[in-house]
């Protein structure tokens, strides 16, 4: 067996490896006006946040994190100030601000350690927090994924518009066109989104069953609600144009295959896309009522 | 102090970037999960890396695992070089000369120094699994191939001594890898489309079905290609002939509602029963009710249907 303090060092370790590094690198190299340098500043300060909840309640050595925090001190500062002056600070849920605020305000330390109570009343099932951050990781670090969210929630209408447009008419089969890797990348981004929607879903759903404190598995959740939120009605309104984009696409796939009956198809992608809803009403609350229109 | 149910270190590799490993103190042995299209390092084998601990299991508290990632959303021959070369990196503990020709960016965080004196200590593994998902399994059994094709143009004297060649130190190489295959590609893909009209598999799996189709790589891997067809062929062909290399043979495992790839396994391979309400995506994920795939690892003749 290992002992604890190894097992809380190597965790650290891993996370910084990870996915701290890799947020501080980017930072360095894309911290602009464009949508990607504001997607590459609020994650960076997810990863402070990670850093945070991962000291807080024991998961983390404290002063190792702190070590590691303090040296970049200055950058989520300024990361954080022009989160605020952006007003992109918003996309964190509001006790996520609290903790950021505070966090630059207060000096040190910048992670709170945890407090007795915290490790009295805090079951610490060390499994579980190592599933989530080894799967939260991957949702932050997939770049096809990054990509369809930053547009969905950051770019300008514009932008959104130019990637989407003549997304329905596009099939990889066809000679390919000027611009056709960037919507085969949309297309790969968003069934990969549908893919960690199913697999977050299920994994909150697990981590209270596994022994995760409440509290805990609710902050994890919170921490990827920037990243997409449906209670946002830009991001909401275009994932669901997305998905009547790419409907025609599954029509047309599905009227190929050799086993189903063309008078199936419909039906099936019909039924298809409330499904999506509902992957997108358990991902957000409240649930949205909507899924149906994106037919 | 130490915990129960913790016996697994987590451990970013150097390379390929994505790939991890869980390692344990006194590893008998070495188990690389391969993902498959679609799939991640960490998606894929969810639950495996929480259950080696919880199972409070011997054999997985002995057990070193990896997990190898690459662009799943190509196909190539490459993919089967570039695994073979993890699968060096990891059988000879990191050491190998391109680490120190290449070292990896240091570490905001200086206790790497630590973990990369417990993946170097890692002793020389009794044994080696390979676990691969999907096209996983194609490329490992495409690895095997080559190294099979490397050992057959040397004129040597037999399989070893090409694996001497390729794999210089560890006693253990790709060729006495122990292949469970959780729904491989390896018979083709077929992507029907009954998955979107049944309705009860993953909103992801069915659209992964319906996307793949139209993608370059479905050509590549769909039922009667010639890549397949030549892999097929090849691995039967030399497993004729060289019937002791263990790595020549798998034992794959389906569920009944495989709708992504043939469920069919090669002449050399065992047939294994196929799983209750298990699809593509599902059959490789463990939970508290489903404990199959990690069974099917430990010792898949549980599953060989012997009727």
């Amino acid at each position: 067996m290992v002992s604890l303090n190894d097992w809380e060092f190597a965790s650290l370790q891993f996370f910084v490896d990870d996915r701290f590094q890799r947020d501080v690198d980017n930072l360095t190299q894309r911290n602009d006006d464009s949508a990607e340098g504001t997607v590459t500043r609020l994650s960076f300060l997810e990863s402070f946040l990670w850093l945070y909840t991962g000291t807080q309640y024991g998961f983390f050595p404290g002063v190792e994190a702190n070590k590691v925090a303090t040296k970049y001190r200055d950058q989520l500062q300024a990361s954080h100030e022009r989160a605020v002056k952006e007003k992109t600070i918003q996309q964190f849920e509001e006790s996520l601000q609290r903790i950021l605020g505070s966090a630059v305000s207060l000096g040190e330390p910048l992670l709170q350690y945890p407090t007795r109570e915290v490790l009295e009343s805090v079951p610490k099932q060390r499994g579980a927090f190592r599933d989530a951050l080894l799967v939260c990781n991957d949702f932050a670090r997939n770049s096809a994924t990054s990509r369809l969210l930053q547009g969905l929630a950051f770019e300008r209408p514009s932008g959104w518009e130019q990637q989407v447009a003549g997304l329905s008419d596009f099939a990889r089969t066809d000679r390919a066109q000027v611009g056709d890797d960037e919507k085969e990348y949309l297309i790969r981004g968003f069934v990969e989104t549908i893919q960690y929607m199913e697999i977050l879903n299920g994994l909150f759903e697990d981590l209270p069953k596994i022994g995760m404190s409440h509290l805990v598995a609710a902050r994890i959740r919170d921490l990827l609600h920037w990243r997409l939120n449906f209670n946002n009605k830009v991001v909401l309104d275009r994932f669901i144009r997305l998905v009547s984009e790419l409907r025609p696409v599954l029509v047309r796939s599905l009227a190929a295959a050799p086993d189903v009956p063309i008078e199936s198809v419909d039906r099936a992608i019909n039924d298809l896309v409330p499904r999506i809803g509902g992957l997108m009403s358990k991902w957000g609350e409240p649930p949205i009522g909507r899924g149906t229109s994106a037919g | 102090m130490s915990s129960k149910n913790l016996s697994h270190i987590p451990v970013a590799l150097p390379r390929p970037d994505g790939a991890y490993a869980l390692l344990v103190e006194e590893p008998q042995r070495a188990i690389v999960f391969v993902h498959g299209f679609f799939g991640n390092a960490r998606t894929t084998w969810r639950a495996f890396q929480r259950l080696a601990d919880e199972v409070c299991d011997d054999w997985w508290a002995q057990s070193d695992l990896y997990f190898y990632c690459y662009d799943s959303w190509s196909q190539s021959e490459f993919q089967a070089q570039d695994f073979r070369e993890f699968l060096k990196d990891v059988l000879q503990g990191f050491r190998s000369q391109s680490y120190v020709d290449n070292p990896p960016p240091a570490s905001l965080y200086d206790r790497r120094s630590a973990d990369k004196a417990l993946l170097n200590s890692r002793k020389e593994y009794r044994e080696l699994l390979i676990v691969g998902h999907s096209t996983g399994g194609v490329i490992v059994r495409q690895a095997v191939v080559q190294l099979m094709d490397a050992y057959s143009n040397t004129k040597s004297s037999g399989p070893r001594a090409s694996i001497s060649k390729e794999l210089p130190k560890p006693k253990v190489g790709l060729l006495d890898a122990s292949l469970r295959l959780f729904a491989p590609a390896n018979c083709g893909a077929i992507c029907s489309g009954r998955l979107a009209i049944a309705g009860n598999a993953p909103v992801s799996e069915i659209i992964l079905a319906l996307i793949l189709r139209s993608r370059p790589l479905f050509e590549n891997i769909r039922e009667g290609s010639t890549l397949l067809e030549r892999l097929r062929s090849n691995t039967e062909a030399y497993f004729e002939q060289f019937p002791a290399v263990k790595a020549l043979t798998a034992h794959s495992l389906f569920g009944k509602d495989e709708a992504i790839v043939t469920a069919d396994k090669y002449d050399c391979d065992r047939r294994c029963r196929g799983q209750e309400s298990q699809s593509h995506t599902t059959i490789c994920k463990p939970s508290r009710g489903f404990d199959i795939p990690m069974k099917f690892v430990k010792n898949p003749k549980e599953f060989v249907d012997n009727g």
